[in-house]
Order: C-alpha cells, then structure tokens, then sequence
C-alpha cells in the first residue's frame, strides 16, 4: 500500500505544471547566473573560477533556499489536497493506514521537491560549458563540489524542510498558513543571516537552518587559490548544524504522524473543537408576516460614493489586519527590526551609534522591504478574490457603487495595510530611542522617510498588483507577477536599463541632519507624479476591466470594458495620458538631455574607452604647481561652485615639455583656461581632456602661469547619481571634483581584471614597481611637488566655508559670506572646500588652535580630547606638528562613511563618529582612534609623502595607523588593544578572499586597504610589542626628520624598512622581513592545558600547544614553513567586568622550535586561562584558540 | 413590470445557457421553475447585472438593464444561489456595510433598517455572532435581509429554500410573500411546491428556453382530465414507458406510482387523478423531449 499511495503521489505530481515550470524556472535561473555576469543568484565571486567549488555550492545551497517554496508546494499539497478538493473521505475510507497514506504522501511529493532541485543543478553544469565564458576562469570540470552542495547542503535541507512544512500542512490543513511559516523561516533566516562577526558567527552557524552561515564561516578566511581549489568539509560547526536539522526534521515527521487524525475533523490542539460554535437558533417560533422596513433616503451622488469607498475600505483593512498571516509577519517584521535597531547596524568596530531617527528610518526601511513586498504578494491576490473566495461575490457584484469605489477601497486597504505595518515599526523604534535615552524623536522624519520617501514605489506597486490581477484574473499568476516585477527592478539595472522612467524602485533617498532629504526631494517628487500618473492610467484600465459580475471570459470582459468606456473615462484618460506624456518629457528633458543619462554598461564603455584614448599621456611630464590661488563662489542653495584662480607652474624635470594636458571632472566646465602662447590641440569635452600645445616648449625651470575659470552646475536634476557633495548646507568638495587638473587622471579606470579583458584592455597595473626609478619623482597625489595656497572662498550668509590655511580675513559683502584663506607653507595640490551652518567648539593644546565644526555634539569634547593627546604623542616622539591650528569638520553622512585628512584641515563625516554612543565602556572608542588617525594623518601625508609606486599607502596609511595604535595604547591600556587588534585581523584574513588580483605583503602594498589598514595594524603593533615602542618610534623619527618637506626623489617603502632594520638591529631581521616583506600566518594554538596545586600553595601549570607558520603567495596558497621564534605565552585571570578585558597575570616572550610544545609554569595565582599569543599580534588565521580556559 | 426580448446567450463551451427568452413580468411573486442546467440562473444573472448576454433586451420599467447597470443596481435586490460570508463580521455589521454600498448613506435610517431587517427575518438575538456560524437558514434568511435593503424594486432570489428544513422554508415563502406585493420578484427554483405555494405567475425553462408560461391555474388546466396514475412494481417501469408517456415515477410505501398522461385511460389498472404543477412540469420537460432522470 506504501507503494501504491506513493506511486500515486508520483503520478499526480508529474502530471502537474508546476513541477515543470518550477524545473526550466531553477535551469534556466542556474544556467543564466553562472553564464551571464547580469544574473546571479548568492554572492558573487568575480576573482574566482567561474566554476570555483565555491562558486558552484554558493549557487546551489542558495537555490535551496528558493526551492523551500517547492518544498511546501509539493509536500504541504499532499496533505492539504484532499481536504482541499474534499477527496479526503474516499481516501480515508479505503483499507490504506495512517502511516502509508502519510508518509506516501510525503516521500513521493519530496521526491519533487529534490526534482527541481536537480534540474538546478543542471543549469550549473550546463553553464559551466557555455562556450561564450571567460575561459581564464574556466577550471577543469569536477563533480566534488555538486557531490558536497548536494548531500551536505541541499537534500538534507530540503528534507528537513519539507518534514517541518508538512507537518505545518498537517496541522493547519492550509497552503497559506504554511507559506506564511516558509516565509517567517526565511524572514528568521535573514535575520540570523545578518550576524556576521565573528563573536555571534560560532553559534549562528550552528542554529542557521540553511547551513550558509557554518559555510560562511568555515570559509571565511579562504585565500582566492583556496576558493579555487578547496571542497568544505563536514566537520565543526558545519557538521552540527546539519545534525542538528535533520532531527529537527524527523521529529517534525513524527510529530506529523502523531497529530494527523486520519479523519476528516480538524487537528485540535487541546480545545477539543471549541472553536466553532453554533450560533443558537432563536426558539422563539416565528410565523410573522407582517413585514415593514422604515422608509430610507437612498443617495448615489459623490458623498454617497465616499461613504460606501470607507465603509468598504474599513472592511478591506479590517479583513486583513485581522487574519493570522498578517499577523504573523507583522510581529516578525516588529522583531526584524527590534532586532536590528537594539542590535549592530551602521556601527563600526562594534561600537553603536546613538539611536536617531535618521538611522531608524534607514534600518527600518532596509529591514521591512522584504516583509511588506511579502504582504503585498499575498494580499494583492486575497483583497482582490475576498468576495469570490468568501462566495459573496455576487451579491456585491450587483449592488450599486461606481467600480471606482470598490478598486479605490482595496488599493486603500493594501495601502493602509502596508502603512500600519510601517507606523507600528517606527513605534517600536521610538519605543528603543525611549529606551536608550534618547529623545529627539523627529516624528516628521519618521513620516517623511517611513510614508512617502521609500514607500511610494510600493504603493505603486499596490496598484499594479490589482491591475496584474484584473488582466490575468489569477491570484497565482498575478504573485508571479509581482515577484516578476520587483525582481525586475533589481535586475534591469545589471542589464544596463536604469532609467526610473520605465523602472519604478526607491528613488535615490538619503537623509542627513544637516539639512534632510535636501535636493534629492525635487526629483522624488517628479518621479511621484509621473509614477501616480502611470498609476492613475492603470486605475482607468483597471476601472474598464474591473471585474464585476459571474462571468470572465476575454469577450464578455470586453464587451463590458466598452460599456463602461464612456466619454468621461476617455477624456479622464486622455487627461491621464497628456498629463503622463508632460511629466515624463520634463523628466527626460531633465535627466537625459540637462544631465547625462548613462547606464552602468555605458559608464563601464566609456570608462574604457577613456583609458583606451588617453592613457597613453599617463606618464608624460607636466609641470609642476608651485603656487596655487583660486577664487570659489559656492551657492549652496542653488548647488552651483564657479572657480577663477590661477597655477604657477615649474618644469622642474630635465626635459622641454612641448604639451600641457588637462583633465577635470565629469559636470564640470571649463570655461577659460588661459596658458600664454600655446594652442588648444585637442578639446575633447565628452571625457573632458583638453591638449596644449606650447609655441616654444618649456625648458627645465622655466615657469608659466595658467589662468582658468571653472563652473560647476547643477541643472534640473539627473536620474539618479545626483552629486551629494553640493547640497543646501553641508557641501563637501575638494579640488579634483572642480579644478582643471593636470595629467591623465587613472583614477577613472576599470578595476576588475575580468571587465577588462571585455573590452580587450590589458590587466590593471595599480601602482608602479617600487624599483621603477622613474616613478620616483611623482607623489601619490599627482604633483611632484608642493604648492603655495590662497584661496578666498565665499557662500551664502549664514553659512561658515573652510579650505586648507589660516583665515586671513572674512566679510561680508552682497549678502554673502567671504573667507579668505591662506597657508604659510607649501602643501600638496589637494584641497578641500566645506560650507554649512556650523556651530564651532574651540580650545588650544600649547600654541596650537583646535577647532571642532558641528551639528552633532555628542563626542566634541573626546575629539578635542583625542587631539590633545595626540598632539602630545607625536610632538613628544616624532616630529613637531608643522601647523598652528588643528581643524575638524563635520560634512553630512551622506557622502560617506570616512574622514579625510587636509592640511590643518580635517572633514570627518557625521557618521564616523559624530553620532557614536561611547557610553559603554566595553566598546571600542573609534572616535578616539579615527581623530588620532587622520592626526597622524598631518606627519604620514603632508609631512612625508611616499613616491607613487608599490608600498606607498603603507607610509602613508599603515603608519597612521600605527601612531592612532600608540595613541589608543597609552590611554586604555596594552590589554584592550585585543579587541581592536581582533577586528583588524578578522578583517584583513576575510578579506584576502575577496582580492582581485594579487595579495602582496605590506612594503609592496598595491592600494589594498586591507593590507595598509588592517594588516598594517597587527603587523605594526606586532613589530613594536617585539622590538619596542621606543625602537620603532626612534626609527621613524628618523625617517620623518630624513624626508619630512623634501622635494623628488621621494620615499618609499625600501628607505622605511632600511630605517627600521637599522633601528631594530640584526637580531630583528628575520621578525620584519616576516611582518614586512612576506605574507607569513601562523596557527596557533593552546592544545591541553593542566594546572596542578604545588606542597607550597603555588601552582605548576602545563600546557600542550600546537604551532604551524606559513608562507602564502599572492594568490594565497599558502606553504609550511619552520617554526622559529619569540611567542607570547600568558596565564590570565578572569575578564574585567567593566572592560571586558582579560586581567594579566604574566606574559613573557618565549623562544619556541617545532610545532609542538609543552610549557610549564610556577605561578603564584591560579590562572583562570592560558595563551599563546593570547592578544592576536601575530597574524593567526584560527585567532580564537589561541586561549584555553582551565578546567576548575 | 419586466420585459425580457430575446435574450441569447451561448458560453464558451458552447453550451447555450439562453435560448432567445422573451418572457413578460409583472409585479408579484413569478416563479422560474427548471431542472438543473435549464438556464435559471444565467438568466438570472443577467437580471442581476453580473453577467452579459450575447444578444437582446431587458428593460425594468423604463431602465435598460443591459447597458444601464449602475441604474439597475439602484433597485436591485439579489440573493444567490449559492452565496457564503466572510469571516469574522457579523450580520449587523454586514447589512450596515452593504446598506451603505446600497446608498442608505444617512447613518440614523441606516441603523433602523438594519434593526427592522434583523428584527424581520429573526436575526436580532444573534447579530453580533458571526456569520459564519449560522445554519443553513440563518444564513439564508441573512440572505435575504441583504437583498431588501433599500426597497428593492427588482427582486431576484435564485433557489433560495435549497438546503433548508421545511420550518425555515415556510418562514422563508411567508416573507417572501409578504414582500412579493409591490415589485417584482423573480423566484427561480427546482422545487415545484415553491412555485404553487407563492407565486402569481411562473415559467418553465428547460435547455435555454421558456418551456411555458403563465399563471399555476392556467397550466394546470392543460392537463385536465388527461392524467392517470398507478401502482406498479419496480421492475416493470421499462415496460409501461414503452406504451405509454411516463411523466413521473415516485415511491410510496415501497411501491413505485407512474403518472401517465393520456387523453384517454391507458388501461383499467390506471385512475384519473388531478394534475399538480410537478406534473406540468415533468410533462413541459418531457414534451420537450428534455430527459429528466427518474
């Protein structure tokens, strides 16, 4: 009988579209994502094989989250349909027992579910051979990594799934409620997906239902040659969690079993069928006749109309906020964002911002967008078949109310559905702003960003929704629409269609405190009344072919669609269509023919094409600046920048320079530029490249002037891309955004080695060789030298505009604001220009001016505190501060999550610190360490800049980060800097996996940030625990007092380790060429550890520890090397309470040979843990077992 | 007074559902009588606006339902075959709701029908329960509360004692009697004794067509004198519909009753008996040669 039921299962199935639909839709899904760049489904991997195991099982286990919805289709059908087609009693009144009919059911619907899993898999496979890939990453074909995805990830997920979703169907006998429990698990699913550091990561991996998490996490650290070669193994965390799953599954199985009544009663759960209770018939006999009703004034007029549109629309919002579904994921949506609000968004290092409803409002929308788009697909279909479903259709049908009324109450109740989804999150988020403490609530900010800013695409999509449904009339057909439509929207823009004007998603919205949604409202609001507009020709349509009435077939709709086309409805539409045409001409006028219109395609081509042209004038001489002075006029509110000054330039090579090129920024005009006696060869405005030609070339020394005038306008307003720099207050710009700079500009070029094979570019080369002597006359930024500065900057009144120098004087003139600026030294050509209402908080360190420009006043007083001490520990170690003044300004979160370091000058962006909450002392205080950064920022840049070449931003940026290290040590303590210290490796080894080309060690870093910041901050921390402060800080006190201000040739990294070697002596050697000059990784680890009471009261502790150091190349495959060295070995206490930092007891340096090792130790106190390099100095790619605790 | 001319209408399937039905209705109860299948209730829905016809007219007074539906709608009281609830609402709730998309906007009249309507078809004492908890005649009578609203001057009820007790189906014809006075009711059933128990007028349909019409006692006439009955066994049934027209075969007390009709006695085992409208009605079927299983 087992058979036969199952058989029947089978035969059913295959016998259904669904299954074959669900199969070319997951083949075709697969086949696309792994041949075209423009699909993908899971991450991406664009530095790896295409067919990378890794690649391959991330496509694969993230289809397994697809075919959940498979799952329950097949497996919940199976037991919903015969109560569902009222089958159920032939079935049960058979001979068949309770566990044949079961788990027939279920074995035979899962043996779909895996089918469509398969035909996935093909796609892979398929697309692996697709003769149009890139064949440089193309491995040799293999069947491990479908073997691994296939039986470790998918067919248990998908098994323990369908037991949970069939047991669901049991239980409630509805497809619905079921599919509202897959998508709650996807929505917990999203939620768990989202604790990605490494402190939640051990025990998301092993809950994760998906397994994506533990395979995340056991391939987080994988180098690019790893995610090439490697297969993940089913062990850990990994294996855990798949063990995990499946007894969840089977006990969701048996639970199944034990529950299915094997009747035609509902599953009860304790109150015995309480729930339906008769309603009592009167007793009382009636056979009255005598019939009255009280006489009724009947109105039909556009009142009348109203009434009923609320009475309906009551009914319709009622219906559905009253129905478990919505419930459900209401209260799940709440919790995604109680959730991500009380937890770890927008924070750095761990550390919260303070809860502002800027900030809600981002989260909010980030984490509901999944939930409300779910909310529509579901009731779109139930508001639109309420009465059909209910079969009370034909009596609504026939009573008298316009169509309008009916549509305009479900659109309503859609709408209002989705917007009491939205209020009850911002009340939940001002329920957390309470809770912290924090009062500023902005309830307009929450109605602006909650209601209109983000939400209308949706509200749009409300309408579309009912018009999908009134032209197909099919709940399901219209669900794939919706998820078709929004689907699209995302994936459109891959394709290079990004015009909103056929593509409705969330128009470019960013709120900032300093003045809001600023001039992002304009063009939302333009694209609001053109969208309404297109939802308003919807509504006409959906009006004629509103479904009323019994029958539906395409000729009684159009006969009744010509009926209801009355004059009023053409002209309403005809006004629709006028109306629409209007607004989207003034729209394209605006953002294709005032402004450019590119896609990303386009911008990719064109980038290409530029460097195709023009990068053959990358290395040719210019002269060099040597004294700079411009003239800005910023017009904050109409967002326009005109430029006048003039360069003084040197030919300070050894050549005649015959040519002078220019470049500037996309939307800018150049509109003079004035070079005595030369002749404008080529003016190419399309990439903005202008070519001079000298009448008589310029020897070595000679100098020239050039006079130029720039204007940067904002016109109407763009697509989307609309520059934040230029805004009503809080602009932000620096001089590369709108002078005329000399030189071919690399900066505009493509980056991914795989995008430039496409347009037949070669590999990018993104530094020269550090022994390229020719490079060595050129800095990083551009020049060969330095600049005098002048600049006289003016804004509106009221608004306070900064750049680089002392303020010489400021007026006022024209209601307008005139700030005259001037340094007293030569600086690089690099200058920033700011324009807000600022307040400002002043104070002094010795002679030198420390000014704070704000909005926000939350840590003024630590910056101001940081600079103080900073300014302390680099006068005291290095050399002294070169300026009289220290200046940081905040600019708008908007354009950025960083500051940036200008001579005496530093922006530093509202959501870098600005709005941190410190109150905890257990976090990292980022604000302190970002100050002293960008302080350090004064010696590592604009007193020594390295030469343009390999290991240039480690001068530049990883010996910022090492005074910032020094400056944080000295105030919290050599024990807290484990916390940073774990952040920074975390970061550098998952990262690795990530490169595009090549790792390269520190002195030869290529611009990789996570080798000059991250790296650098272990390496360099590492190399003065081992060498000493002192020795390090003597070092490049040398270094800074050899180079500091000193012309061509510059630095680099050679002179750097040659002053450390000689700093350190030959002992250290080997240790810098290790931290330095290779990629070196250890593992290290505590493997037992003993600790026995000694006759005297002391303690012998014995610990086993295992050692292994590797050598990796650059595609990070890694080789064994010896292990030889100093290691920190520790015996701690417990953590502080406050800090939560471990208390020391002892750590020294041991010399240690081998990979393993027993220690023994004599202490005093009883250790509560011991370690091996406990503190993460050195690069360990298994940093957490570094330290055991001792068994008590 | 409804005039119905040549309504046509075939469904997809090629089904002919209307037939070129012309059919006058006066004000009164007029009963549509018709096995399942004969075109009852597509045209019904028609009348009720929910449903194009291919081809003719229908004109309430002076309105033109086909093409003036939002006109129609205004007196247009309608109670489905087969109608259910939503969850949750109550009946107060639901007749409110429906009075105003019935344009009862003022909310004092509002209130007052409502009560007069549950008060009517005794529904008071549970207008706060929910409705779908009702039986089979509560509902119904539900039903109908909805289709008077507003004093209806078209009234439509499709098989509306289907499914109840014959206690509800007597409360049921005594409101619709009472009703039934002033507008025009159209009552479409299968049950003959629905008919002759209420209506002045009535039809017959059957595949599409208006079989026969007019008042009970006029087709009753028809039959006069021309109707014999006898007892038979079970086994014999074939025989006697091979000599004779066999209109209708029941059991009673075991025994298996044949209505024959002829002009003269088919035989001395027959006696004359006087026609009921179930024997009109079999008989119309059967002269129509539509083979109504028995």
């Amino acid at each position: 009988m087992f058979g036969s039921i199952f058989r029947f299962e089978v035969n059913y199935h295959r016998r259904q579209f669904l299954f074959y639909i669900l199969c070319s839709v997951f083949f075709l899904l697969t086949f696309l994502s792994t041949t075209s760049d423009n699909v993908s489904i899971g991450p991406t991997f664009s530095n790896v094989n295409i067919n990378a195991p890794i690649a391959v099982i991330s496509s694969l286990a993230t289809l397994s989250i697809l075919s959940l919805f498979g799952a329950v289709a097949f497996v919940a059908n199976g037991v919903v349909r015969d109560y569902d087609l009222k089958t159920a009693e032939l079935f049960l009144t058979t001979n068949v027992t309770k566990f044949e009919y079961l788990y027939g059911r279920f074995f035979g619907a899962l043996l779909f579910s895996f089918g469509i899993y398969f035909a996935g898999l093909l796609g892979v496979v398929a697309g692996e051979f697709a003769p149009w890939l890139d064949q440089e990453r193309i491995a040799e074909f293999s069947w491990g990594a479908y073997w691994f995805a296939t039986w470790a990830i998918v067919l248990p997920t998908l098994f323990f799934m369908s037991c949970i979703f069939f047991c669901l169907a049991t239980i409630t006998r509805s497809m619905m409620s079921t599919y509202v429990a897959a998508i709650a698990f996807l929505m917990m699913t999203f939620v768990m997906g989202s604790f990605t550091e490494p402190e939640t990561v051990d025990l998301v991996s092993k809950i994760e239902p998906f397994g994506l998490t533990a395979l995340a996490e056991q391939t987080r650290y994988w180098t690019v040659f790893e995610k090439n070669a490697l297969i993940p193994t089913m062990e850990g965390n990994f294996l855990i969690n798949r063990a995990l799953w499946l007894s969840i599954g089977l006990i969701f199985l048996g639970v199944a079993y034990r529950l299915f009544p094997f009747s035609v009663e509902k599953v009860t759960l304790g109150r015995n069928g309480k729930n339906k209770v008769q309603a009592d018939e009167p007793a009382v006999p009636d056979t009255r006749v005598e019939f009255s009703l009280p006489q009724v004034t009947r109105e039909f007029g556009l009142s009348a109309n109203l009434a009923q549109y609320f009475s309906q629309t009551q009914l319709e919002f009622r219906n559905i906020v009253f129905s478990a579904p919505f419930i459900v994921l209401m209260l799940l949506g709440i919790l995604n964002v109680l959730g991500s609000t009380a937890g770890s968004l927008d924070n750095i290092f761990g550390t919260p911002v303070y809860p502002t409803t800027g900030t809600f409002v981002m989260i909010i929308n980030g984490t509901l967008a999944l939930s409300l788009i779910g909310v529509l697909v579901y009731y779109a279909g139930e508001v639109m078949l309420k009465e059909r479903a209910a079969r009370f259709s034909e009596i609504v049908d026939s009573l008298p109310y316009p169509n309008w009324v009916m549509m305009m109450a479900k659109l309503s109740g859609l709408i209002l559905v989705i917007i009491s989804m939205l209020v009850v999150s911002a009340l939940a988020a001002i329920g957390v702003q309470l809770y912290n403490g924090y009062y500023e609530l902005e309830i307009l900010v929450y109605i602006q960003g909650l209601l209109m800013f983000y939400q209308f695409p949706l509200y749009f999509m409300c309408v579309a929704s009912i018009f999908f449904f009134v032209i197909t009339r099919s709940r399901y057909i219209t669900m794939f629409l919706i998820v078709l439509y929004t689907v699209s929207l995302i994936a459109l823009p891959q394709m290079g269609f990004q015009h909103h004007l056929y593509r409705m998603n969330k128009p470019f919205m960013n709120y900032s405190t300093f003045t809001g949604y600023t001039h992002l409202i304009e063009p939302f609001l333009w694209y609001t009344l053109y969208w309404s507009l297109w939802g308003l020709l919807l509504m006409v349509i959906i009006h004629l072919f509103w479904p009323r009435g019994s029958e539906f077939t395409f000729k009684s709709s159009v006969a009744v669609a010509r009926q209801r086309f009355t004059g009023s409805v053409g002209i309403a539409a005809a006004v629709v269509v006028m109306s629409l045409t209007a607004t989207g001409g003034f729209i394209y006028y605006n953002t294709t023919v005032l402004n450019p219109y590119m896609s990303n395609l386009e911008l990719e081509e064109k980038m290409a094409n530029f460097e195709k042209t023009y990068k053959q004038y990358q290395y040719q001489r210019q002269p060099g600046i040597f004294s700079t002075y411009v003239e800005v006029d910023i017009f904050p509110e109409e967002r326009e920048v005109f430029l006048k000054g003039h360069y003084e330039m040197v030919n300070d090579g050894a050549l005649p320079i015959e040519e002078l090129h220019f470049t500037r920024a996309p939307g800018v005009s150049i509109t003079a530029l004035e070079i005595p006696n030369s002749t404008l060869e080529l003016e190419d405005d399309d990439f903005g490249f202008y070519i001079y030609q000298l009448e008589q070339p310029l020897q070595p020394g000679d100098k020239l002037k050039v006079s130029f005038r720039t204007e940067w306008l904002t016109p109407g307003f763009m697509n989307n891309g609309a520059s934040m720099k230029l805004t009503k207050n809080g602009t932000f710009f620096n001089n590369l955004d709108v002078f005329p700079i000399p030189g071919y500009q690399s900066g505009g070029e493509l980056q991914d080695n795989a995008k430039r094979r496409k347009y037949d570019l070669e590999p990018i080369q993104r530094m020269r060789k550090i022994d390229d002597a020719g490079a060595l006359g050129t800095t990083s930024l551009g020049g060969t030298g330095r600049t005098e500065f002048e600049a006289i900057v003016s804004t509106s009144r009221g608004q306070h505009a900064i750049a680089p120098g002392y303020l010489q004087k400021s007026w006022e003139e024209n209601d307008r604001a005139y700030f005259h600026y001037k340094m007293d030294a030569p600086i690089w050509s690099f200058f920033s220009f700011l324009s807000a209402d600022y307040e400002v908080q002043t104070d002094r360190w010795n002679d030198i001016a420390i000014e704070v420009y704000y909005k926000h006043n939350y840590n003024v007083d630590r910056m101001i505190y940081a600079t103080k001490k900073s300014l302390e520990y680099f006068e005291a170690n290095f050399t002294p501060y070169q300026y009289r003044q220290f200046r940081i300004l905040e600019f708008p979160g908007y354009q950025g999550r960083f500051a940036q370091s200008f001579p005496n000058t530093i922006p530093f962006s509202e959501r870098i610190g600005f709005v941190a909450d410190l109150t905890d002392k257990k976090d990292i205080d980022y604000v302190y360490y970002v100050t002293a950064h960008e302080l350090a920022h004064q010696w590592w840049a604009h007193q020594v800049l390295g030469a343009d070449v390999q290991g240039q931003t480690m001068i530049v940026e990883t010996l910022a980060q090492y005074f910032a290290l020094m400056v944080m040590k000295n105030e919290y303590g050599e024990d807290t800097m484990k916390k940073f210290l774990e952040f920074e490796l975390d970061r550098y080894l998952s990262s690795r996996g990530a490169e595009l080309i090549e790792e390269l060690p520190l002195s030869l870093v290529e611009n990789q940030q996570y080798i000059h910041y991250r790296k650098g901050s272990v390496a360099l921390y590492a190399l003065q625990d081992y060498i000493g402060e002192d020795v390090v800080n003597k070092a490049l006190k040398h270094f800074l007092e050899k180079h500091a201000f000193q012309g061509a040739p510059f630095p680099t990294t050679l002179d750097l380790i040659q002053a450390l070697r000689l700093a350190a002596g030959p002992e250290h050697d080997a240790l810098i060429t290790d931290l330095l000059e290779k990629i070196v990784l250890f593992d290290l680890k505590v493997q037992e550890v003993a600790v026995e009471e000694l006759a005297d009261g002391q303690f012998e502790v014995t610990m086993d520890i295992s050692l292994a150091k590797f050598e990796a190349d650059g595609a990070g495959k890694e080789t064994e090397i010896d292990v030889n060295g100093l290691f920190d070995i520790a015996l701690l206490g417990e953590k502080d309470e406050e800090t939560d930092v471990y208390n020391v007891i002892q750590i020294s340096k041991q010399q240690i040979e081998g990979n393993s090792h027993t220690i023994s130790i004599i202490t005093g106190t009883k250790p509560y843990a011991v370690g091996i390099d406990p503190f993460n100095k050195l690069i360990d790619r298994n940093p957490d077992d570094n330290i055991k605790n001792v068994d008590s | 007074m409804l005039t119905i001319k040549n309504l046509k209408k075939t469904y997809s399937n090629g089904v002919k559902a209307l037939n070129d039905i012309s059919l006058d209705i006066p004000k009164g109860m007029f009963g549509l009588l018709g096995p399942n299948g004969a075109g009852k209730s597509s045209l019904m829905r028609t009348l009720a606006t929910l449903q194009e016809p291919d081809d003719g007219s229908a004109q309430l007074d002076d309105i033109d339902i086909i093409n003036n539906k939002d006109t129609l709608r205004k007196v247009l009281g309608y109670l489905p075959q087969e109608f259910g609830v939503y969850p949750r609402v109550s009946p107060e709730l639901m007749l409110d709701h429906l009075a105003t998309l019935k344009g009862v906007t003022r909310k004092g009249e509002r209130r007052e029908t409502v009560d007069a309507l549950l008060h009517q078809t005794n529904l008071y004492d549970v207008r706060k329960k929910s409705i779908d908890t009702f039986s089979g005649g509560m509902k119904q009578r539900f039903g109908i509360a909805q289709a008077l609203i507003g004093e209806p001057k078209l009234i439509i009820v499709d098989e509306p004692t289907a499914g109840l007790d014959p206690s509800e189906r007597n409360r049921f014809h005594n409101l619709l009697a009472e009703i039934g006075e002033n507008v025009v009711v159209i009552l479409s059933t299968h049950i003959v004794d629905d008919v002759s128990d209420l209506c002045a007028n009535m039809a017959i349909m059957g595949e599409g067509e208006i079989l026969l019409t007019g008042t009970p006692s006029d087709v009753l006439d028809k039959l006069k004198n021309k109707l014999w009955r006898t007892r038979i066994k079970r086994g014999d049934i074939a025989t006697y519909r091979d000599q004779h027209q066999v209109i209708l075969s029941h059991l009673s007390a075991g025994q298996t009753i044949i209505h024959v009709l002829s002009d003269d006695s088919p035989g001395q085992e027959f006696e004359p008996i006087d026609a009921d409208l179930e024997d009109v009605y079999f008989s119309t079927l059967l002269s129509n040669g539509i083979n109504v299983s028995f």
